[in-house]
């Protein structure tokens, strides 16, 4: 790919209201009708279900622009407004048939972008698009883009909530669940999975089909994420959440569609890959579910609250396990690429989660309630939490996100307090010798240091990460096959 | 509930927090953290993470309802507790990679991995039992005149969460072991204070046990299942074995246990 020099800024201001307008339009969308649908007939008919499928894609798309601003690709400013527009389209759409039409759009821009790279002419808009596809990746999407307008067709001649469509649905919902991964928007493949709910509730079979898939996927994705590189990044993460959103789909409950759709949101703030500044220290446990009330651990709890609420314990350990796998790997892998804002945005997301559901997720579930089940509801205490009820009002889960981060706030102001005549004023020479980015791992680095006797020459922290899985993995029996001697304690 | 009954709900958690059992195991912990044979000793803790650690252990612990405890606003649940205690060790893991410490974090690691699945299944079983994941609930126990498999259930969940409270507290052959040069570390205050909290979560079950269906425990009954738990951990923190075998009993008490919890 071509490098040019930075955007000034005016070019940066543009491409950042580029990339924030379509988002807040979709906002604007959202909140328009999340109490009536907007219908135009015969062109537009747009409810609360399509207007937060299209806010989500939004953001997605803003964020992987931004990350492109970052890192100072040209031009960069018009492609995520062609690919939001393509998004509108598929999402505003009524006609069935301009969804996967849109979606070719999107991969035919693709396409060229591949064909950029490997030296064919180009403009320069599509040299700004982001180049990391390859021809498999292509071919996966135009299968899933088949099997969108397989199902596009079924609708479109009358078919009801039937086997055909809802295969052609599921297996284009399986896409994002799959490496390597789709620039199109998670939201955009599991779209039409959730719009169904409109036409009625689905045969209890293709519920559990959906429910499992969705749960395996997550497992086999936490897994694989755990034991691959950590210059894989955050990239890692993506099927995990597209799998949580699918389960919640395939609950057909209040509570699964809520959670389906927090943790789409998830995936489009979080897991988009960044080009930015790092995060380091413990900041970077809040991109994954490792801390209490950042947004990834809300999007787990959500979805196996609804799980539980609805009968599917079986479903909810296996997704607290993978949620589990995905923290650790946190602490083990390297530092997720991405920036400090977005673990920023996770937190105030993850700890705001009562009102965004309140107001945002909610009329989501409640404009498709013809087609859902009773079986798990979200209830809201808009200004303390979230509880996943069954259908006899018993709560299940219960998490106050507001009151806890009022809790953690008082007693880390205790702590800090206690904590400040204890720390040292300057760092003592020799400090950084592992490349620690704040001052809270030097401090670390120093407090370790002295309660360890290091050996000359230790490996530096990043090298050998994958050996160091595969140890890890030999000493679980469920992971690994064989126990090396030397860890044999 | 509005945003004045949120500081309401705030301001009558200070008890939680400060007294009892927040202020209280966190006494607790500094006693374990700072009593060694030379006498006490300064805790660690004073980095950003390391806060990090403590306020989430310290946290947990307010946050169980503990017998006689003060009633908090909205409870919460069981995956709450768990993330919050699991917060410390992972940042004790990131630390020992940082310091260069590879051996230390597989063990840590392993240990971890080797323990979720039976403290999922446990909690699966209690989810069973009693019909929900909050600590209230679990604390409670399941209602008077409930079904025998609920029952049944509940006890095999408690007993679950007992028998892997070894492996969630990394004690004998999970223990990480020394260090890169052969010194024991310094116990770290966050970790500690996770361990009280884990410990008073297996704690819950034994005390609803003890009421059995009365309306609270006779205070002779009441240090019973903490030394119960004490015992225990005494008993399997001088267990000698691999760690691998140990994940295979583990994995063993893993599948009675969800085979009583989705079969039962």
């Amino acid at each position: 790919m071509r490098s040019a020099a930075p955007p000034g800024p005016l070019s940066r201001w543009l491409a950042l209201s580029l990339a924030a307008l379509p988002s807040l339009a979709a906002l604007a969308l959202l909140w328009q009708t999340r109490r009536a649908t907007l219908a135009l007939p015969p062109l537009l008919l747009l409810d609360a279900p399509a207007a937060f499928m299209l806010l989500a894609a939004s953001l997605a798309i803003a964020a992987e622009s931004l990350g492109d601003l970052a890192a100072q690709r040209p031009g960069v400013i018009w492609w995520p407004y062609l690919r939001w527009s393509l998004a509108a389209v598929a999402c505003l759409a009524l006609q069935p048939a301009l969804v996967p039409l849109a979606l070719l759009l999107a991969v035919g821009e693709r396409a060229s972008s591949y064909a950029a790279a490997r030296g064919a002419p180009r403009s320069r808009l599509l040299s700004a698009a982001p180049v990391a596809g390859s021809s498999g990746t292509i071919a996966l999407d135009l299968v899933a883009i088949a099997c969108l307008a397989a199902g596009a067709a079924l609708a479109q001649r009358g078919a009801a909530l039937g086997t055909p469509l809802i295969i052609a649905w599921l297996l284009a919902a399986c896409r994002p669940l799959v490496r390597p991964r789709s620039t199109i928007p998670a939201a955009l493949w599991l779209m039409p999975l959730l719009l169904s709910y409109r036409a009625g509730p689905w045969n209890i079979g293709w519920g559990y089909a959906a429910l499992l898939l969705g749960v395996g996927a997550a497992l086999l994705a936490a897994i694989h994420c755990f034991a691959s590189r950590p210059d894989d990044g955050d990239a890692d993460a993506a099927p995990i959440y597209a799998g949580l959103a699918l389960a919640g789909i395939g609950l057909g409950s209040g509570a699964g569609i809520i959670a389906a759709c927090f943790a789409l949101l998830v995936s489009a703030i979080i897991v988009a890959p960044r080009r930015s500044a790092p995060t380091a220290g413990w900041m970077r446990h809040a991109l994954t579910p490792a801390f209490p009330l950042a947004a990834p651990f809300i999007a787990c709890w959500m979805v196996v609250g609804a799980a539980a609420a609805g009968g599917a314990a079986a479903a909810a350990g296996v997704i607290w396990l993978a949620a589990l796998l995905l923290a650790l790997r946190g602490a083990i892998g390297g530092p997720p690429m991405a920036s400090r804002g977005s673990a920023v945005a996770s937190l105030v997301i993850g700890i705001a989660a009562p009102p965004i559901v309140r107001y945002l997720l909610q009329p989501v579930a409640e404009q498709l309630q013809g087609g859902l089940t009773l079986f798990g509801d979200l209830a809201v205490w808009p200004w303390v939490g979230l509880a996943a009820a069954t259908s006899a009002r018993v709560e299940v889960a219960v998490l106050p996100t507001l009151l806890v981060a009022g809790m953690m706030l008082v007693l880390l102001a205790l702590v800090a307090l206690a904590g400040r005549p204890v720390a040292p004023d300057v760092a003592p020479p020799g400090l950084g010798q592992h490349g620690a980015a704040d001052p809270g791992d030097l401090l670390d680095q120093l407090l370790v240091s002295a309660e360890a006797d290091r050996s000359v020459g230790a490996a530096p922290p990043t090298s050998g990460r994958p050996d160091l899985l595969r140890r890890v993995a030999a000493l679980v029996p469920w992971l690994g096959p064989r126990e090396p001697p030397h860890d044999a304690g | 509930m509005t945003l004045g009954e949120l500081l309401v709900g705030l301001g009558l958690a200070w008890q939680r927090l400060l007294l009892y059992p927040g202020g209280a195991l966190l006494l607790a912990a500094l006693a374990i953290c700072g009593w060694r044979r030379g006498g006490w000793r300064q805790p660690r803790g004073t980095a950003p993470s390391d806060s990090i650690g403590i306020v989430c252990g310290w946290l947990a612990c307010a946050l169980l309802p503990l017998p006689g405890a003060a009633p908090l606003a909205r409870p919460v649940d069981l995956l709450l507790l768990v993330g919050l205690a699991e917060l410390p060790r992972l940042l004790a893991l990131a630390a020992d990679l940082r310091a260069g410490d590879a051996r230390r974090a597989v063990r840590r690691a392993a240990a971890a991995l080797n323990a979720y699945p039976p403290l999922i299944a446990a909690a699966l079983a209690l989810l069973g039992g009693c019909g929900s994941l909050a600590l209230d609930t679990v604390a409670t126990g399941p209602a008077n005149g409930a079904p025998l498999a609920q029952v049944l259930r509940y006890a095999a969940g408690s007993a679950a969460l007992l028998l892997a409270l070894p492996a969630l507290l990394e004690l004998g052959p999970l223990a990480p072991g020394p260090a890169a040069g052969g010194s024991l570390p310094r116990r770290s205050l966050a970790l500690t204070l996770r361990g009280l909290a884990l410990a008073g979560v297996a704690a819950l079950p034994l005390w609803a046990g003890l009421r059995a269906g009365q309306a609270g425990v006779a205070w002779w009954l009441l240090p019973l299942p903490p030394l119960i738990i004490a015992g225990w951990l005494w008993r399997a923190a001088a267990w000698r074995s691999s760690q691998r075998r140990a994940g295979w009993a583990l994995l063993a008490l893993t599948g009675l246990c969800a085979a009583s919890a989705l079969l039962g």
